[in-house]
């Protein structure tokens, strides 16, 4: 199983791993427990930065794609094909549009939904 | 003269294998891929042109027949040397080691020539895609858990016999601990030089998996298996000297670099076919072919 990155396309590079990596899964390409290569070898074989791999295995393992052993490495997680139907991009409009709905109908104006969300946002940045 | 026959046999030898025979074999191959793999079909080869491939070729053919000639001398002049001394009578045993170190200079000029092109290939790659396999590498992929057992334990077992020799106990004479360091030290270089091949930077952006995957096994198993006979090597100088027989450490000393040689290089020449090797990847019309095949 190989994975293609395109380092002049449009999407970003982590974004490129974590889509290959789900699809390879779907694909039963890469089974439940199947070991993937440390972030340093892949890292080292893409010519990319271990930030940029260690981020995209973050995110898959958030999202229990796969799943860190410690010094073991890091493997295929059991329920990853499961998983990977899940779109966390849907969640999250469906949550916020809940929301929003809430804080609506208890007459806020959009305006204040903004200047509160993007200050909660600074807030948890800092 | 008769008493020395054994190490001038092994001496000419040694001369013969490491800066005559292995270095005509090293050219003829890097003239059949020349001549098989021309420049104009398969230009990524050659990210310098091929004069100062030429001319590498030529200072590497030199440099052995210097190296060659010097060797001869001082087997003319161990003869000498050796007049002054009993045939039972240590003297000169560093001899086959030293010249041994002059030996391996080209070849390893020829090494760091191969990382200047690689670096040369990696700025000239234009390739915006980038492949990589999602299987892990680890050390028993490529090398027997047995092998590398042996390897452990020939160390273990080593630095055990130098203890129960009594070789640190001289305070006057360190070779115990210095071999015992420079041991440590070799096996440490070894562990870098393999993570770096299993978990490194690829040299070479052009190689094909297989021929990565096939390269990397046998950088692996040929240093294990120095690292073993790198050991034993230290195994028998402990008990020639342990023995009184530290007249016989020549022998030992050209015979040990006449192996890691045959190790190494020869191996190399012979497990590395340039048939097995895909040299399409080279080509200059596959600016955007999947290295992975």
């Amino acid at each position: 199983m190989n994975i293609l990155i395109d380092i002049d396309g449009s999407t970003p590079l982590f974004t490129q791993l974590m889509e290959q990596i789900k699809a390879a899964v779907q694909a039963d390409a890469l089974l439940p427990g199947a070991a993937l290569p440390s972030i340093r070898q892949l890292a080292n074989d893409l010519d990319l930065n271990n930030k940029t791999v260690a981020k995209a295995y973050r995110l898959l393992e958030r999202d229990s794609i796969i799943q860190a052993k410690g010094y073991r490495g890091t493997f295929i997680h059991p329920e990853a094909k499961a998983n990977c139907t899940v779109d966390i991009n849907e969640w999250v409009t469906i949550k916020l549009s809940e929301t929003i709905d809430a804080l609506r109908e208890s007459e806020v104006t959009d305006s204040e939904i903004r200047i509160a969300f993007a200050n909660v946002m600074t807030n948890r940045k800092n | 003269m008769p008493d020395n026959i054994i190490f001038y046999f092994i001496f000419l030898s040694q001369i013969i294998l490491i800066s005559y025979y292995y270095p005509n074999q090293v050219m003829n191959r890097m003239k059949r891929v020349i001549a098989k793999y021309p420049p104009a079909e398969y230009p990524k080869l050659y990210p310098e042109s091929t004069a100062t491939v030429v001319k590498g070729r030529r200072i590497f053919l030199t440099m052995n027949y210097v190296i060659l000639v010097i060797g001869i001398i001082l087997m003319f002049g161990y003869g000498l040397l050796s007049r002054e001394y009993e045939s039972t009578q240590k003297h000169a045993e560093g001899l086959p080691l030293f010249y041994g170190m002059l030996q391996v200079m080209p070849f390893m000029l020829i090494e760091f020539s191969g990382f200047k092109q690689f670096k040369l290939m990696r700025n000239a790659n234009i390739r915006t895609t980038r492949l990589a396999s999602l299987q892990r590498r680890n050390l028993f992929d490529f090398v027997s858990p047995i092998l590398f057992g042996v390897a452990v334990l020939m160390f273990s077992g080593y630095v055990i016999f130098e203890f129960l020799m009594g070789q640190f106990e001289s305070a006057a004479d360190n070779d115990g601990i210095i071999r015992v360091v420079t041991l440590i030290i070799c096996n440490l270089l070894f562990t870098v030089i393999i993570r770096f091949n299993l978990h490194g930077k690829k040299l070479n952006p052009h190689q094909a998996h297989d021929d990565r995957i096939r390269q990397i096994s046998f950088t692996i198993k040929s240093l294990i298996v120095t690292s073993i006979f790198a050991s034993l090597f230290f195994i028998v100088t402990v008990t020639l000297r342990e023995f009184n027989l530290e007249y016989l450490e020549i022998y030992a000393n050209g015979l040990y670099f006449q192996f890691i040689a045959l190790i190494s290089i020869g191996s190399l020449l012979k497990i590395m076919k340039i048939e097995d090797i895909n040299f399409d990847v080279y080509k200059a019309d596959l600016s955007a072919t999947d290295p992975a095949n």
